[in-house]
């Protein structure tokens, strides 16, 4: 498959592919405006991004914003496998990441994995399992035996469609032209109403296609010429219609899984940038659509996890980190008839899932949530990665007005309690643990050692969480140097 | 053979016989046991006798004697060969068709005789559903027999539901609902049969079979504990418990099984020998350390039986009585300083409590400790108050730990 390449050797033709030569290599050239853009404004750290993880693997230190407390991902990762990932190789797992936990052979069967499940006829019912019992609204999931054959990110039946009716998003056009785009900067949309009837071959994009076209949408993120905003609406968009390909051609291997991985990955981050940037409140419409987006594709990688044969190894690398979500989305779901409880929803987990680190940190956050214990929940929050913060930050507002609650209740009222104490706990600001309190109808003082107290015994607690929300820095600086690192992680087949 | 063949041949009609007449006698009992599949005797019966049948039109002529179920008699007949011959998922799909045609004749009928018939061919959907998913699956399809069955025995309850002597059968037909959405993970499915159930007018919870209302608190018990509703839970398996037949030993050790941890939340701890008659030893070393207020001990007994306890879905009810565990902990230290000093018994330093903590190798700093403290006093385990400046826990000079069944819990 596809080699991943830094940018600065994106100018070079790519040869033995295995695309063959007709291929229109025109997207990937960087003359054009389209990837231009990687060399000039957007990706402004061109080189340096693909350099530091070089030399970081080299040097195999370990960097502040490496994902989480867990370690296995790559210490699971022998040092030897680099050297597979040469160019000569074709292989299954493009992505530089191995998808596969504690296997250290040489990933023979390569190319195997992904192109078996194609070259079957019909699509095996598991695979259509996985991808047609997601959630209870299903709108968006077709199942039909189509190959696609686009070989381009937007098929040339839309592009030209869009061009006509001006129904180009910003980063599709041409020097602003809203009637013109081309090939490397048009993707295809996400179609609600798609019927099968309408569909062809040349219509949708085949597994590589869509790869290619997820790697260009993720580079995306570090833009700085527009604001995150624009580019998430643009990628929440164009990811739909990736996701549903996928499904539409019943794809379903370690790319497969890895595709999903970095989508969902970038629902989570969406999550936070977006809080970020608008100081939205978890009602926010925007807010509710990614959230769902991100329940939904969670929900099929985790189908994938399970449906897709992970072929003798014990399980996927990654799969602990995602069902590790899964749980922490699920912290406080007190609905009443959920449709599956997270008691229920244990059942079905295997050991080898079970017993990970980053599912034993998922539990533990879920156990310190449900005693109220919130020195342990904020302890644990320290300790997480990005993303696990990301998640558990949902959940401050309502652990900070736990902590507050309970040592207004049992404080002892002669001896008032140090904000700036209550703040190192609840991880937050002293100035803004003060304005927190204020928040939920309690006042500070200042007591008799000039610190700003917070006395107990008071009956005006509130419980509203609406009103205070910012984001914590701690978690903010463990994000990873640039955002596409974050969602793909280290490339173990960059190019030094 | 000849001589086989007609052998065959007349048990079969035989059999169709013994039907027809329970019709016309209106012999529930009797149509029941005829009907039965997975657990009845006629499988192989009228197998052989489809088998080897070569007279189409006599047998289309011996079915209308069983007529109106003349058409769900055919249909239950071929379930039962292809069900002799281990083809699950046909044997399934014919046993829907049947369910259909005796749903059909049944809705006409003024009264209720023939309702174990109806409950039987209920029980056949939900089992062979299930075995035809097992076929399924191994086969490399979807399974969604099961979830059809579902969908049709939902008709089968709207059926149940209006007023009138049928009625009584509705609560059997939910069971099998509540066994086959527990098994397919669609729990939230419960809910419109609950609410038909407990709300409608038309049902008395007390007329109901007993045997029914057993399984039904059980089940809804269950639902309970998933949601953390431990009185409500706690009420509905005690029901479940208190009615169950004393004999149905595996019954009751379902229920305990999860009765126990919901009574342990409310503070009851269940005897030794309880444990021991009913083979539940899994819950012993966690009862033994709520009595001692040992954290590590309960943490090992989590682990050790982790598997067990995840597969029954009571290992997050358990995981949240460490905070019972820390209860015990501070009361035990509270008794040993009355010992020594009673006039200030009730200062607990949090350094004590560490230290306690270290001596069963938890090793947790003064602010944990007392935010464990403060949660306590919080959630009415323990009435008092606590100085973060002084570093001490100050118990209530009366009654410092309240009863675990009485108090108010304020979350």
């Amino acid at each position: 498959m596809t080699d991943n390449r830094p940018p600065s050797s994106w100018e070079n033709p790519r040869r033995g592919n295995g695309y063959g030569d007709s291929r229109d290599m025109s997207w990937r050239s960087g003359s054009n405006g389209g990837t231009g853009v990687f060399e000039g404004r957007g990706f402004m750290n061109a080189g340096r991004p693909y350099q530091q993880s070089g030399y970081r693997m080299q040097n195999n230190q370990s960097c502040s914003w490496q994902r989480g407390p867990t370690l296995c991902r790559d210490q699971g990762r022998p040092v030897e496998m680099r050297s597979h990932n040469t160019p000569g190789h074709v292989h299954a797992d493009a992505s530089g990441r191995q998808p596969y936990s504690t296997d250290t052979r040489p990933n023979s069967e390569s190319g195997g994995a992904w192109r078996s499940s194609r070259d079957r006829g019909a699509a095996p019912a598991r695979v259509l399992a996985v991808y047609s019992d997601v959630g209870v609204e299903n709108d968006d999931n077709l199942a039909t035996s189509i190959i696609g054959t686009c070989q381009d990110m937007c098929p040339v039946r839309e592009r030209e469609q869009r061009q006509r009716l001006r129904d180009l998003a910003i980063f599709e056009r041409i020097n602003g032209n809203m009637a013109r785009t081309s090939a490397t900067l048009a993707v295809k949309k996400f179609c609600r109403t798609m019927t099968v009837a309408e569909l062809q071959p040349s219509d949708i994009r085949p597994q590589h296609v869509l790869w290619e076209t997820l790697q260009y949408l993720m580079r995306m993120l570090d833009r700085s010429d527009y604001t995150f905003d624009s580019v998430h609406a643009f990628l929440f968009d164009r990811t739909r219609a990736v996701r549903q390909e996928l499904g539409m051609q019943c794809i379903a291997n370690s790319q497969a899984i890895t595709m999903f991985e970095e989508i969902v990955r970038f629902h989570i981050m969406s999550e936070r940038e977006l809080r970020e940037q608008k100081a939205a409140t978890i009602d926010d419409p925007n807010s509710q659509l990614n959230f769902q987006q991100l329940s939904k594709s969670l929900l099929t990688l985790l189908n994938l996890y399970s449906a897709v044969d992970a072929e003798g190894r014990v399980g996927w690398l990654n799969e602990a980190e995602f069902h590790g979500y899964y749980v922490l989305l699920n912290l406080g779901d007190r609905d009443q008839f959920k449709a599956e409880p997270l008691s229920l929803w244990f059942r079905r987990l295997r050991p080898s899932v079970l017993q990970t680190q980053d599912f034993m940190y998922a539990r533990r956050v879920l156990s310190c949530y449900r005693s109220d214990n919130y020195k342990g929940f904020f302890d644990l929050a320290r300790k997480a990665s990005y993303l696990q913060g990301c998640l558990m930050e949902l959940y401050f507002g309502e652990m900070r007005g736990v902590a507050l609650k309970a040592i207004n209740f049992g404080g002892y009222s002669m001896h008032p309690h140090p904000v700036a104490d209550v703040a190192k706990i609840i991880l937050m600001k002293e100035g803004d643990t003060e304005e927190l309190c204020k928040a939920h109808g309690l006042t500070t003082s200042i007591d008799k050692d000039h610190n700003m107290s917070l006395i107990s015994k008071q009956s005006s607690f509130n419980p509203s969480t609406q009103a205070f929300r910012r984001q914590c820095s701690l978690i903010s600086r463990k994000r990873a140097p640039t955002l596409f690192q974050e969602i793909a992680g280290e490339r173990t087949d960059i190019e030094r | 053979m000849a001589y086989g063949g007609y052998d065959a041949t007349r048990r079969l009609g035989d059999y169709i016989s013994s039907v027809a007449d329970a019709i016309s006698a209106q012999n529930g009992a009797q149509l029941s046991a005829l009907l039965s599949v997975s657990r009845g005797s006629y499988c192989n019966v009228v197998a052989s006798g489809l088998d080897q049948n070569k007279d189409v039109n006599r047998l289309a002529r011996q079915l209308e004697r069983a007529a109106p179920l003349a058409e769900m008699l055919g249909q239950h007949m071929r379930c039962m060969q292809c069900y002799a011959n281990r083809r699950y998922s046909d044997s399934y799909a014919a046993l829907e068709k049947s369910a259909n045609a005796f749903l059909q004749e049944f809705r006409n009928w003024e009264s209720a005789w023939a309702m174990e018939a109806l409950h039987s061919v209920a029980y056949e959907l939900r089992t062979i559903a299930e075995m035809a998913d097992r076929e399924m699956a191994a086969s490399g399809k979807i399974p969604d027999k099961l979830k059809g069955a579902g969908s049709f025995l939902m008709k089968v309850f709207g059926a149940l539901a209006g007023k009138g002597p049928k009625r009584v059968g509705a609560l059997f037909v939910t069971c099998q609902l509540f066994k086959i959405y527990f098994k397919l993970g669609t729990v939230h499915l419960c809910r419109s049969v609950i609410r038909s159930i407990e709300t409608a007018r038309v049902f008395d919870f007390e007329e109901f079979p007993v045997r029914d209302r057993v399984t039904y608190m059980y089940y809804t018990g269950r639902l309970e504990v998933f949601n953390d509703q431990f009185k409500q839970a706690d009420e509905k398996l005690m029901y479940s418990l208190v009615h169950c037949d004393p004999l149905k030993r595996n019954n009751i050790r379902m229920v305990l099984k999860y009765l126990i941890p919901v009574k342990l939340s409310l503070g009851i701890m269940p005897s030794k020998s309880l444990l021991e008659e009913y083979n539940l030893l899994e819950y012993k070393e966690v009862i033994q350390s709520l009595l001692t207020g040992d954290i590590r001990l309960l943490r090992q007994a989590l682990q050790t039986n982790e598997d067990q306890f995840l597969r029954s879905g009571v290992y997050l009810v358990l995981e949240k009585l460490e905070l019972q565990c820390y209860r015990r902990l501070l009361r035990k230290i509270y008794n040993i300083q009355k010992q020594k000093d009673p006039g200030r018994a009730h200062q607990v330093k949090l350094d004590s409590v560490m230290k306690a903590l270290k001596w069963l190798n938890i090793e947790m700093d003064a602010d944990e400790v007392e935010c464990v403290m403060a949660i306590l006093i919080y959630r009415n385990y323990v009435k008092g108050y606590f100085s973060h400046k002084s570093k001490v826990v100050v118990l209530s000079k009366q009654d410092p730990f309240p009863s675990l069944t009485t108090r108010v819990n304020p979350t």
